[in-house]
């Protein structure tokens, strides 16, 4: 399957290059709607969780680094706005919370980390942030661990470039 | 058993008489408050109160956009949030919202 980037730079190369004129409306038309095609398919916005596969956890990610320009999580976070608060309340029983209101999303996240889970623990959080407005049904009692699971496919994709 | 102004007046006495402060910022501090100051692109709030129910982690959010001027009563306000939160039948509506706001000014004005 095309990938959305590149099927976006050939219509908008076929649409503005020199022979563009040539181009019926036909085409163009038809070029858009496969183009929407492959952006719902990307980008899915009814989710439930038993759709949750690593495969859409991967596109998930992979188009949020694309939109984003970067795969570095703390950099994510920022651009996808999610406002992290680093929290020592000296427990090291959790790692990361999300909490939203009012369209405010923030992590706290456990400053009793180390690096690495300090690291993972933004990258997992983030994609968690892109996927639950997606979800139509997030389960009740969701946890840390929940969220670690299911976003670790795209953790690959998060910490491909280190 | 409502909760009264008086109440509210004497909570914010002891509360700014122990940690010797009325700053809402150095109350929350001393309250294990954190607080986060964010620019969400909106400045149609002010402040707000948060809690994380599995870790009882409190975090007031300030509005990065909102007039300086008003942080520090916003501040106050969202104090008074969690603190009537804990108590039991909780004020509703406008109800919470009047008793915070003089809460708020209490602290304030001492």
């Amino acid at each position: 399957m095309m990938e959305i980037g590149k099927a976006e730079a050939l219509l908008n190369a076929q649409i503005f290059s020199k022979g563009s004129e040539d181009l019926s409306e036909h085409f163009i038309s038809a070029a858009k709607q496969i183009l929407k095609n492959i952006r719902e398919k990307n980008n899915p916005v009814d989710l439930k969780v038993t759709d949750l596969t690593d495969e859409v956890i991967r596109q998930l990610t992979a188009r949020m680094t694309r939109q984003y320009a970067t795969s570095n999580p703390l950099e994510l976070a920022e651009r996808v706005g999610l406002h992290i608060v680093n929290v020592d309340d000296g427990r090291t029983d959790w790692t990361g919370r999300l909490l939203t209101r009012d369209g405010v999303w923030l992590l706290l996240i456990n400053k009793n980390l180390n690096d690495n889970e300090y690291r993972e623990t933004v990258a997992s959080f983030v994609i968690a942030r892109e996927l639950l407005p997606r979800l139509s049904n997030w389960p009740q009692g969701v946890d840390q661990t929940f969220i670690h699971e299911v976003t670790a496919a795209g953790m690959v994709i998060l910490f491909s470039d280190i | 058993m409502s909760l009264s102004k008086d109440t509210i007046r004497r909570w914010i006495r002891d509360l700014v008489d122990k940690y010797g402060t009325n700053d809402p910022y150095r109350l929350a501090e001393a309250l294990a408050i954190e607080i986060h100051e964010i620019n969400n692109g909106n400045n149609n709030w002010i402040a707000r109160a948060l809690q994380d129910k599995r870790t009882g982690i409190w975090v007031i959010v300030i509005n990065h956009k909102s007039p300086e001027e008003e942080r520090a009563f916003g501040v106050a306000h969202e104090l008074m949030h969690i603190l009537i939160h804990q108590r039991n039948p909780l004020p509703r509506g406008d109800d919470l919202e009047i008793l915070c706001d003089f809460g708020a000014n209490e602290i304030i004005r001492r």
